[in-house]
């Protein structure tokens, strides 16, 4: 509320000054003193504002919420098998750090179950260990979150809180060995430089983690690049985590420290209803105490249609071909069926490989129709482990995490 | 807190000056929000961290709504609310309720587009 709330970092002037006059557009009036803003302060009225408007570098993304900014990419834009830094969604859960300094920007690992606690700069990780870029999915474990009823509470993301950019850094495990860990070590836990919305500087935003056998995989990464490119600022520049296959936020942005715990971590956002769900299935609407909930670990097979757009007109005896992504977590995909008949029949599409673990895999198909009218064609993937995606809403869970029901689209045959 | 609260008291007084000349439930502009009986509690007491956004996208039955409300008391600062809290209450639930028409669960409804 006041103006000395900063929200967004950015990396160079040109930018700034787009930045601003998007802004200036959105509140309906010039910003008196804009050019007096400085790096990285969104104007005040934008946290209030109903006004649509973009964020610079990701257009076309679907703004949920703007203190804390939270925006979705539409299917059709995420049709690039390896998702450009414009297109890949934007989840905080506090406010990016206002002042960003890469080169001056450290990363300590300490804990618990540390051997030789360490602190290295960037270039101590770029020069220390082999250098690895890996496509690796990214998916909010709140994805698909507006289709539960009762509905949760939280950003409302439909379909488009996923993408897989290639990461460019280093093994996570790497760096674990560097340091040592002791026998009883369980979990690895960031803590980053983005602060609780409060501005309360003994709160954390958000800090997560992984149990160590998942830190341990060699595609679990610290990352200083997305695509080539430093981290857009948006990402977690100048570095982050990227735990592939599992919800987006044990991949923390802006990460200064990581603690190798004796203990499951319990910092903010591990706790309660955050990121967990029942350990059992629960009647809609539930309240489920929290000893009965657990922590999500792996994502579930998933697929998304990303050409062609939903909406599409096909002349009779025209065959519709369609492409798109599918991925399961910590598992691979076995295969990707389409159905044009509400799931009565299905064909398998051809199905790649992925470009690396935990990336998620290409698909394309055609799909034919017998006569005239109105079609939706659903996508339904299945993982190696022989687990499916269901067709309607998977369970019910009081914060509305895993939806991984089958994406359809709609197809006029004229 | 001070100089928040005075920007607080300011903006609602613009608000109210705007809706009186409109002479019907408005929303307001500045936030989106639906302006009604204690919206400026609301205001005063659950916008000052977050955006209005995590109001304007979401419906909640008035259980949930004081769910939210703890939450925000037990992880994320907010203060007691004492005699407010039914007041704010009572503004969520009439207008950010959970009623029939946001959603039917029973009904997987066509895309259309």
């Amino acid at each position: 509320m006041s103006s000395e709330k900063p929200n967004l970092p950015l990396q160079d002037g040109a930018s700034r000054r787009s930045f601003v006059k998007a802004f200036s557009a959105a509140v309906g009036a010039n910003i008196v003193f804009g050019n007096l803003i400085p790096d990285g302060v969104v104007p005040v009225a934008m946290g209030q504002t109903p006004e649509p408007f973009s964020i610079p570098g990701k257009p076309g993304l679907t703004i949920l919420n703007d203190r804390p900014l939270n925006a979705e990419t539409a299917a059709h834009l995420l049709n690039d098998a390896i998702t450009p830094a414009s297109r890949l969604f934007v989840r905080n859960n506090g406010l990016p750090p206002m002042k960003v300094d890469a080169d001056s920007w450290t990363l300590s690992i300490g804990g618990e179950s540390v051997f030789n606690p360490k602190t290295y700069t960037l270039k101590d990780l770029k020069s220390k260990f082999e250098n690895v870029d890996l496509a690796l999915t990214l998916e909010c474990g709140g994805n698909g979150r507006a289709e539960f009823y009762p509905p949760a509470s939280g950003n409302q993301w439909t379909i488009g809180a996923v993408g897989c950019p290639v990461w460019n850094g280093i093994r996570l495990k790497d760096v674990l060995e560097d340091c040592g860990m002791k026998d009883d070590a369980v979990y690895i836990a960031y803590h980053s430089a983005d602060r609780h919305l409060s501005q309360d500087p003994s709160k954390d935003a958000i800090s997560r983690g992984v149990p160590i056998s998942k830190a341990m995989e060699a595609e679990s990464m610290i990352a200083w690049g997305m695509n080539g490119e430093p981290l857009p600022s948006h990402h977690g520049y100048p570095l982050r985590l990227v735990c592939g296959g599992w919800p987006g936020s044990t991949s923390g942005k802006w990460v200064k420290q990581i603690d190798i715990r004796n203990q499951v971590h319990d910092g903010t956002k591990m706790t309660g209803t955050a990121y967990r769900v029942p350990k059992y299935p629960v009647k809609a609407g539930a309240t489920v105490p929290d000893e009965d909930m657990e922590i999500i670990e792996s994502m579930p097979v998933k697929s998304l249609i990303t050409f062609p757009q939903s909406g599409v007109e096909v002349n009779l005896g025209d065959s519709l071909k369609l492409n798109g992504h599918a991925w399961a977590g910590d598992y691979e995909v076995a295969s990707l069926s389409l159905s044009n008949d509400f799931g009565q029949t299905w064909v398998e599409a051809d199905l790649k490989k992925p470009v690396n673990r935990l990336a998620w895999q290409q698909w394309s198909g055609d799909v034919s129709f017998p006569k005239k009218g109105y079609y939706e064609v659903w996508a339904r993937a299945v993982d190696s482990e022989g687990v499916s995606q269901p067709m309607l809403i998977p369970g019910w869970n009081p914060k509305g995490y895993l939806n991984n029901s089958c994406y359809r689209i709609a197809v006029y045959v004229v | 807190m001070g100089l928040i609260g005075f920007l607080v008291f300011f903006a609602s007084a613009a608000v109210l000056v705007a809706t009186d000349e409109e002479g019907e439930e408005k929303t307001d502009p500045t936030s989106g929000m639906v302006i009604d009986e204690h919206w400026d509690l609301v205001r005063a007491n659950c916008i000052v961290c977050h955006s209005t956004k995590g109001f304007t996208q979401i419906r909640l039955d008035r259980n949930n709504w004081e769910k939210i409300v703890r939450l925000m008391q037990e992880k994320n600062g907010l203060w007691p609310l004492g005699e407010m809290e039914p007041k704010i209450l009572d503004y969520l639930e009439k207008n950010y309720g959970l009623t029939d028409e946001h959603h039917n669960p029973k009904i997987r409804r066509p895309l259309l587009d």
